[in-house]
């Protein structure tokens, strides 16, 4: 188990440095210049002193590969440097964002976590029965509406018509539960479909027969065997998931007023903030990471044969 | 014992074709230039000569769809079309040849899966600019990762299968064994993965253009049309619904055939 | 292996919850503020009065001197030597003042009773300390006093004297502007004196101070207990910050905001969403023109490089209509660039006719030849096209821009239209890199003297580039210097005179419409008032 875990996460160092290094080049290749950005959004004049002197504050002056390592060094620091739009220290406009930006994502994880197993247990006990064609129908139309759209739609149901929720801010509980869950659909569309189609499978099983042949009752076969089996492939999924929960806000944030990573980088991408564009990709490059690297370990914690398999 | 095809797959397929022959046809179908600004004809309610009113520009709406569907299912199908082939070529090649490139294919697709795809087509399109043409070039810059990884891990295990080793030890050249005894193997998988995400790269494209990146204006599109509706909520919600429920009745459909499609295929398998 | 994937799922919902109520925790001594407390030594008999307000953009770094920070929210806290309101330079910080009989020497007497919201009184040594803390600071190039200051001192306590280099009109103008010749309080100031870097403590003489803000989310006004002026007739305010309109007006139909204001730099609201809320029987409020919204045709390039294509351009445009439809009566037709209410602006100007048989009449003379069966006018084999590369994600560009391309298509003129994201757009018309492209005006106090300095000098704004094909542009340069210098009304007037009617023969800056900014308020909110076109003032605003 140990050596796994290591492997994994020796694996993660290569990786990091192609992305810091990608983040970095692609970035400077962008057309609209960063002394540009700068002075347009500071309103100063075109003139070549203050260029000179943007220059020299960004070190834009020095070739490529040194500023490669200085922003690297100062990163390894925890230093993202200073926002070219708004001068604020990067590395703390990320973490408010981040905070926002997960606190949406674990509410999202909450209805995810509930309603998949629930859905999947309908759809499975049954197949074919109504219970089973009503959940498929659910999650077919799940990943077939745009999210700006259930969005808008559920702003409109439950904040105007039915005034049951509210519609802006992130005060309290309540303000949380449109927007996770907008942001949940789709994943919990798909993931019901896969748990489903993992009971069945199950259920065709070897040990489902023996099980029935034994003569244990259908419904425990069903929780201990069955469900517990088909879950595993989907909590690696939903683990690795999160990632994709955390960097896949951006339209969500937008219909809600959510001050979270999706707005920033939205932002920062539109006005060519450098910096903060650096250590997003950074960031999320980590966040994503380490969400597979959790997603991989806690399944093969749960499941000893994934753990055994790797000494087999 | 054939399984019998259920009923939803024939109105799901009828409707499919329909939708190819609006695509095939559309131009021929329109009655109303649909980039021609009217404006003393604003929202005009559902008649017979604008069968679904006309938008905030005086457009017939219902022209627009038909063009729109063109377009969307159109830009769709030519980015999926791209992206699986390349991305199946590339997996399949990497898992075979083995060795240094296909460490290299495994760690630059990793790096770049570590990624939220909508940030990555977000950042191409700032340095490329926002146009039809760039967005569509992003999304194929993005896509085919993903198709690799299926399409490599795969072949990993086709690989070992009983009758490629027999093929190889006959002496069968290795463009023989691909061609002829992987790649058909390969077929169906990615023939579902290909239904499967042609809902979600329309979705995605709505998406973008909702951000104000995808597909340019006054260009009808599904995305475009619904994100610039959403303004209209209030007021002129028709303008809205037709373009939405047309795209949500197009990737329903693909949805429910492609997935009664990889049943069909669990089941044989 | 049960037992570790119960566990499993008991602590991701355990996390999701707490991830869920550490929020509320957190936040939930903020927003809803219509039943807080007062708690800054107030006594009173009713529960304080709050109201909560959309704003499309955070407020920024309330820094007075720089440029962070949103236009309105520095506004609110800090104040200048004057103001400009109701059409003139009003009294702000400086009760009075005295220009020399050359120009050159302004001398300001300070209120004796104006005091920053620490309590401290604000001194000419203040006023010195922050033009040193503005001058060091070196970012405002554009702003033409600053040019012309020569020196400036503190004659006593209350008396503050600056003297130029040549007489300039429009100093007052310009130190009645938003920023950056604003106050900031002692306090405030970096141990060196400067503020480029950042201020220590937002201190300002403003009838409101910030007394809460999370970014991105909202900020909160309250009355500053120690105004010189009037109280505000609410006890204070929230500014909610909206990512998108259409929510914004949710919230105010929910009831969760009282208010919409629409200004220069927060437009959440399109016009046909403005009428519909007038018709569901909100409260409406709409200003006077505050800046006027024009295309620009840049001179340098090609085909309208050439005279009588700009002409045909100009005069294939039914502006009337297009107004009519694209803002349903808020906003009328500018027939001039300047609004003829803008500071010696009022000089009547015929303005551009709508002429579609003119234009095609000008095209045929200068060889542009519609073919058969062509839908576009070419000559030498070359097409007539332009493009107009506009901000998508503005609603009235967008507006435009399709608009306008069907329009000239009853020419032969075929444009192209391009939706980019917005620092695209900016830079790129800022440097002179389009063909058309959509500008405003900057508004009282800047217009026009300083607008149209900036369209004199090369490379100083996208108009520049329109001018530049101008037969006598040092001409047209040198009157655009000397006008606000002249001390003598009429003959201020007639410069300007020749100066706009020298814009407008050039045929290259298409004025479209006067911009209005507009608000909604619940139906209990009366006391809406306007200001220049970026500013929200909540002075008068009443809740019954």
């Amino acid at each position: 188990m140990r050596k796994y875990i290591i492997k994994q996460i020796l694996m993660i160092i290569p990786t990091l440095l192609i992305v810091s290094i990608v983040a970095f080049g692609m970035i400077r290749m962008l057309p609209a210049d960063a002394v540009e950005t700068y002075m347009l959004a500071n309103h100063l004049e075109m003139t070549d002193e203050n260029i000179a002197m943007v220059e020299e504050k960004f070190g834009l002056h020095e070739p490529v590969v040194t500023q490669y390592f200085s922003w690297v060094s100062a990163v390894l620091h925890l230093d993202f440097g200073e926002s070219y739009t708004s001068n604020q220290e990067v590395a703390d406009m990320l973490w408010k964002a981040f905070k926002a930006t997960a606190q949406l994502a674990g509410a999202a994880m909450l209805w995810i976590v509930v309603l998949t197993p629930v859905l999947g247990i309908f759809s499975a006990k049954k197949p074919n029965g109504w219970m089973d064609g009503f959940t498929r129908m659910f999650c077919l139309m799940g990943t077939a509406i745009p999210t700006f759209v259930l969005g808008f739609f559920m702003i409109r149901l439950f904040g105007v018509q039915l005034k049951i929720l509210p519609v802006s801010g992130k005060e309290s509980w309540m303000n949380y539960i449109m927007p996770s869950f907008a942001l949940s659909l789709a994943h919990i569309s798909s993931f019901v479909q896969m748990l489903r189609n993992e009971m069945l499978e199950n259920k065709k099983g070897a040990f489902t027969l023996y099980a029935n042949a034994r003569g244990i009752k259908e419904g425990v076969v069903f929780r201990t065997h069955i469900l517990k089996n088909s879950m595993l492939p989907v909590v690696n999924t939903v683990g690795i998931s999160i990632g994709r929960l955390i960097a896949g806000t951006v339209v969500i944030e937008n219909v809600f007023s959510w001050p979270g990573l999706g707005q920033l980088i939205t932002k920062a991408i539109l006005a060519r903030d450098y910096p903060v564009i650096q250590a997003y990709i950074l960031l999320i490059a980590i966040v994503f990471i380490c969400a597979n690297l959790i997603a991989d370990l806690l399944s093969a914690w749960v499941d000893p044969r994934i753990r055994l398999g790797e000494k087999g | 014992m054939k399984k019998k095809i259920p009923f939803r797959i024939y109105i799901v397929s009828a409707f499919l074709l329909l939708v190819l022959i609006v695509m095939a046809f559309a131009p021929q179908l329109i009655t109303h230039d649909p980039t021609a600004v009217d404006l003393l004809n604003k929202y005009d309610p559902s008649s017979l000569t604008y069968p679904f009113g006309t938008d905030d520009y005086g457009r017939c709406v219902f022209c627009r769809c038909l063009l729109a569907i063109r377009n969307s299912v159109g830009i769709a199908v030519s980015i999926e079309t791209v992206t699986v082939l390349i991305g199946t070529i590339l997996g399949m090649l990497a898992a075979y040849i083995g060795g240094v490139f296909d460490q290299i294919v495994n760690v630059v697709s990793e790096a770049l899966l570590s990624f939220p795809s909508v940030i990555l087509i977000m950042m191409i399109v700032a340095f490329l600019g926002a146009s039809t043409e760039n967005i569509i070039l992003a999304m194929l810059m993005v896509n085919w990762i993903w198709y690799t990884r299926i399409s490599r891990s795969l072949t990993l295990t086709l690989k070992e299968r009983k009758y490629v080793q027999a093929a190889k030890l006959c002496g069968a050249s290795s463009a023989t064994i691909l061609l002829r005894h992987i790649a058909p193997g390969l077929m169906s998988q990615m023939v579902v993965q290909f239904t499967m995400s042609l809902g979600s790269v329309i979705l995605g494209l709505a998406g973008f253009s909702f951000l104000g990146i995808g597909i340019q204006r006054p260009t009808p599109e599904l995305g475009i049309m619904i994100s610039d509706g959403c303004g209209l909520i209030r007021t002129n919600f028709m303008v809205l619904f037709w373009p939405s429920l047309i795209l949500f009745l197009i990737v329903l459909s693909f949805q429910i055939l492609g997935d009664w499609v990889s049943e069909r295929l669990r089941g044989r398998a | 292996m049960k037992k570790r994937l119960s566990i499993l799922l008991a602590v991701c919902m355990l996390a999701g919850a707490l991830a869920g109520c550490g929020a509320s925790k957190e936040e939930s001594a903020a927003g809803e503020a219509t039943t807080t407390e007062e708690n800054a030594g107030e006594e009173e008999t009713e529960a304080p009065v709050f109201v909560t307000i959309a704003s499309g953009v955070d407020i920024g770094d309330m820094n007075p001197h720089l440029a962070n920070a949103a236009i309105f929210a520095q506004n609110y806290v800090y104040e200048g030597l004057v103001v400009y309101e109701d059409g003139g330079i009003q009294p702000g910080l400086a009760e009075t003042w005295d220009i020399s009989e050359d120009g050159l020497t302004y001398t300001f007497h300070l209120r004796e009773n104006a005091m920053y919201s620490d309590g401290t009184a604000l001194t000419a040594e203040n006023v010195v300390k922050n033009f040193d803390a503005i001058f060091a600071a070196n970012l405002y190039g554009y702003m033409g006093a600053a040019a012309y200051m020569d020196h400036y001192t503190a004659v006593d306590e209350h008396t503050f004297e600056i003297v130029l280099t040549e007489p300039y009109a429009p100093v007052l103008h310009d130190l009645a502007a938003v920023r950056p010749f604003r106050m900031l309080g002692d306090a405030g100031f970096m141990e060196d004196g400067s503020t480029d870097q950042g201020i220590k403590e937002i201190v300002g003489t403003g009838p409101w101070m910030l007394t809460d803000y999370v970014e991105n989310e909202y900020a909160t006004f309250e009355q500053n207990p120690y105004y010189w002026g009037e109280a505000p007739k609410i006890d204070g305010f929230t500014l909610k910050v909206f990512t998108d309109g259409q929510t914004a007006v949710s919230a105010l139909e929910a009831g969760e905001i009282d208010m919409i204001y629409d200004m220069y730099e927060s437009q959440l609201m399109s016009v046909d969403t403005y009428n519909s809320l007038v018709d569901a029987g909100y409260n409406s409020f709409i200003s006077e023109p505050v800046l006027t919204r024009a295309l620009t045709l840049n001179s340098q390039v090609e085909p309208l490089n050439d005279f009588n294509v700009r002409k045909a351009l100009i005069l294939a445009l039914d502006r009337e209509s297009i107004v009519q439809s694209v803002f349903g009566g808020l906003e009328e037709m500018a027939q001039s660039y300047y609004w003829p209410g803008t500071m010696d602006c009022n000089v009547g100007l015929k303005g551009y006719s709508y002429n579609v048989e003119e234009a095609n009449k000008l095209l045929d003379e200068d060889g542009w030849v519609l073919e058969d069966g062509k839908e576009y006018r070419t000559k030498d084999g070359k097409e007539l096209a332009v493009t107009f590369y506009y901000d998508a994600s503005n609603v009235v560009q967008t507006s435009f821009a399709q608009i306008c391309q069907s329009e000239v298509k009853k020419i032969g003129m075929n444009m192209k239209i391009m939706g980019e994201e917005y620092s695209a757009n900016i830079s790129r018309i800022y440097s002179g890199e389009f063909e058309i492209g959509y500008t405003v005006s900057w508004g009282d106090p800047y217009d026009p003297h300083s607008t149209l300095a900036a369209m004199a000098t090369v490379g100083g704004s996208a108009e520049y580039f329109a001018l530049a094909s101008m037969e006598n542009f040092d001409d047209f340069a040198a009157k655009v210097a000397a006008a606000p210098k002249a001390v003598d009304a009429e003959e201020r007037q007639a410069l300007y005179k020749e100066i706009m009617q020298a814009i407008e023969d050039e045929y290259s800056i298409i004025p479209i419409s006067y911009q209005t900014n507009r608000a909604i308020t619940q139906t209990n909110i009366s006391g809406v008032t306007f200001g220049l076109s970026n500013i929200m003032p909540l002075n008068e605003l009443t809740v019954e």
